[in-house]
């Protein structure tokens, strides 16, 4: 049997501490969560040598063990309780070979835990352009370690990581600081009440309040009267102890690292100079969107059409080779549109999610982030507001998350409210199908009138949250503000390997995530438009056939599948609701899409794919959308206008259409007024919105 | 296949879609965390 160890990989942010996960794992990873919060964990396995596996598990980045966030907190307990199965037999703390000093606070913190530790010195084939050399043996000795010097954008030294981590035993768990130096007579104290623990470990638990094993800080505090300091006081004791630590951290470096400022090259301060200038900086911003939502028409449309045709000639071929009966059906019109409805959009998804990940890899982002911070403050929001803003553009669930290291309670708030509103790529394919259907394909100055619409509703969605933020700030009457701090990393040339990870990984959950749900309602929506009560779903043909007797058979088969979709059961409870949105231009069968969007916004064309493939006998209209291009009100007048995309569009710029946020905004506000009050004004918001676009344009 | 076997997979593929749905957005297993936010008066403590 091959032996297993777990590895644990843990760094600053933007450290390239992801990179190096991939490099040592490959594909061979997977990314879940952590029991009981919504924190993303990733791990995976890499062979080691003599068929010992390393399982790597790759912890949230983290400045400290002082944690300030969930997802810090994570990587503290990990280290604290060695009876959790992820308990890791060796850490690797991965640095930036640029912040070396900063990154070995958190290196002497975990190494004081007495847990085997190896220093990677990442980003190595930078040293030589910043005037950096370092004594390897020199660091070593003095940091009681093994540090392997690597480089994963030319994949430089990853083996003799492997090497490191395979000979872990060999290390030394010496601590690099006496942790009874922060305050002798607290820490003998602390000794007498718990002679068998590690003396750190319970300054973790105590400052932190963290628990490990049994052991919290209300137990700490009930042994042997032992009394904890106030807050206050454990702060200054921090204080002191990060002091301590670089105190002991310059002195490793002032002879282990020469940094020679003549050699370094300053393109960088260059770069930044006009990145995040207060004119060029936005204009620079405004150009990359413009290119990316082109690109994304551009590049995606052969692929998307290709695919839309190919479901709706897969659902031909099975009509024709399967037996006739209800599951034939169900797979042609509910299961294989439906699968159809979800595939399509994997094009302009996968390509949107590129460039994002170059954007981020490139170390661009960070910029973005410093360039809004400006325009956020003006609104009365926390600068830390922008990186879930800028999140949302993903999903708004992991943007929500991201607002729990802001410290206000007020702020935080207000950016949970308000984050829905930016443009989640749950809401990209309702996008993409109604432009395309209702915006003409010309062209201004190069740039498709497409693209220019979808980089809009990306616009107006940023520009609502905001505007509800500047609102929400005056109603809430927020008076203290918390500080923002971001990190500028080095511009770097994008790794093939992490862009495509990152770009298989979104694609992935996209269409396995989304996709089941998709799927799954896509079913029941089938089974709804295909079976009717009464006489006139029942006897459908002969009402018809009746009524209209001078049709050819082909119109006829139309007329009897339309009658027996309007008398089916979702044709029923479309009807219902019919008169609530016909003044903002959808016929009953939009109302379906609709309300079915509540649950999530993709749903939306999955089940209008559905509903028209059961409402249609033709062969003529194959694909969604030229299905949707097709369809006609009674009066023979197209349902998809001008008017009716434009206020579709913006009912779902608006409009709260997700369970799963809804779901996350309660956990998060432990409350359910919020999501509701959430729910309920978006919606109002979305439904005038839609109202007044599609009686002024009509 | 004949109607009968065409049914009982329409019931068996319907009755699949609504349990998943049901699991998703209903029956969801609650997984609260008793670690709190980090930060005083945010209604997690």
């Amino acid at each position: 049997m091959s032996k297993q160890i777990n590895v644990a990989l843990i760094g600053n942010p933007n450290t390239g501490k992801t990179s190096v996960f991939n490099a040592l794992t490959g594909l061979n990873q997977k990314v879940g969560n952590y029991p009981g919060i919504t924190v993303e964990k990733k791990e995976g396995l890499c062979k080691l040598h003599r068929g010992v596996k390393a399982h790597i598990i790759d912890l949230p980045g983290t400045y400290s063990l002082n944690a300030s966030s969930l997802d810090e907190n994570v990587v503290i307990e990990l280290l604290l309780n060695k009876n959790d199965k992820d308990f890791p037999d060796v850490a690797v703390v991965v640095s930036d070979v640029e912040n070396l000093k900063r990154n070995l606070l958190l290196f002497t913190q975990i190494k004081d835990l007495e847990i085997p530790v190896i220093l990677a010195i990442n980003m190595s084939d930078r040293m030589q352009r910043k005037g950096i050399s370092l004594d390897i043996d020199y660091l070593e000795q003095h940091l009681e370690t093994k540090i392997a010097l690597i480089s994963t954008r030319k994949n430089k030294g990853i083996q003799d990581l492997k090497q490191l981590i395979s000979n872990y035993k060999e290390l030394s768990i010496k601590p690099c600081l006496n942790a009874s130096e922060i305050d002798i007579a607290y820490f003998n104290n602390l000794r007498k009440a718990f002679p068998n623990q590690l003396l750190y470990k319970l300054w973790l638990v105590i400052t932190q309040d963290v628990n490990f094993g049994k052991t919290d800080r209300k137990t700490i505090d009930a042994v042997n009267n032992f009394k904890t300091k106030k807050p206050g006081d454990l702060k200054r004791l921090q204080q002191k102890e990060t002091i301590k630590r670089y105190q002991f951290i310059n002195n490793v470096l002032k002879k282990g690292q020469t940094i020679d400022l003549k050699n370094a090259t300053d393109l960088r301060i260059k770069l930044d100079r006009i990145l995040t200038h207060k004119v060029w900086g936005y204009a620079i911003f405004g150009i990359i969107l413009l290119t990316i939502f082109q690109a994304i028409y551009d590049w995606s449309s052969v692929p998307m059409d290709f695919i839309d045709s190919s479901f709706a000639s897969l659902s031909e071929w099975v009509k024709s080779v399967l037996p006739e009966g209800a599951f034939t059906n169900l797979l042609a019109e509910g299961i294989i549109a439906g699968i159809g409805g979800v595939v399509i959009f994997i094009p302009q998804i996968a390509f949107l999610f590129l460039f994002i990940a170059i954007l981020e890899e490139s170390g661009y982002m960070s910029r973005v982030v410093f360039l809004m911070d400006r325009v956020m403050r003006r609104f009365g929001l926390s600068g830390k507001s922008v990186v879930p803003l800028i999140s949302g553009t993903a999903c708004a669930i992991p943007a929500i998350m991201a607002t729990r290291n802001i410290e206000n309670w007020k702020e935080r708030l207000i950016t949970i409210l308000v984050t829905p509103f930016t443009t989640c790529s749950a809401r990209l394919p309702v996008y993409l199908i109604i432009i395309a259907l209702v915006i003409p394909e010309g062209r201004f100055f190069g740039l498709s009138y497409q693209a220019l619409t979808l980089m809009l509703l990306y616009l107006l969605g940023f520009l609502m949250a905001v505007f509800s933020a500047y609102l929400l700030n005056r109603i809430l009457k927020i008076k203290s503000k918390s500080f923002f701090v971001v990190e500028m990393p080095s511009y770097k040339v994008p790794l093939f390997k992490n862009v495509a990870l990152t770009v298989i990984e979104k694609t992935k959950t996209f269409v396995f995530e989304a996709g089941r749900i998709i799927l799954a309602i896509s079913i029941v929506l089938w089974v709804l438009a295909s079976y009717g009560p009464g006489e006139q779903f029942n006897n459908a043909e002969t009402i018809v056939r009746t009524e209209h007797t001078s049709l050819t058979e082909e119109a006829l088969e139309d007329k009897i599948a339309a009658h027996k979709l309007e008398h089916s059961y979702i044709g029923i409870v479309g009807k219902a609701i019919e008169p609530a949105i016909k003044p903002l231009g959808y016929d009953w069968k939009i109302g379906i899409g609709v309300v079915t969007s509540f649950a999530a916004r993709e749903v939306f064309v999955g089940t209008l794919a559905t509903i028209y493939s059961v409402g249609s006998a033709g062969e003529d209209e194959d694909t969604i959308k030229s299905k949707m291009a097709a369809e006609v009100h009674s009066n023979g007048k197209k349902v998809f206008t001008l008017a009716s995309g434009i206020s579709l569009l913006l009912f779902y710029a608006f409009a709260m259409q997700c369970m799963s946020t809804l779901a996350i905004v309660k956990r998060e506000t432990n409350s359910w007024k919020w999501p509701m009050i959430q729910l309920a004004s978006m919606t109002v918001i979305a439904y005038v919105a839609a109202l007044i676009a599609f009686q002024f344009i009509k | 296949m004949n109607t009968t076997i065409q049914t009982i997979l329409v019931i068996i593929t319907v009755s699949l879609a609504l349990v998943y749905l049901a699991k998703k957005f209903v029956l969801k297993p609650k997984k609260e965390s008793n670690k709190s936010c980090g930060s005083s008066g945010c209604g997690c403590d």
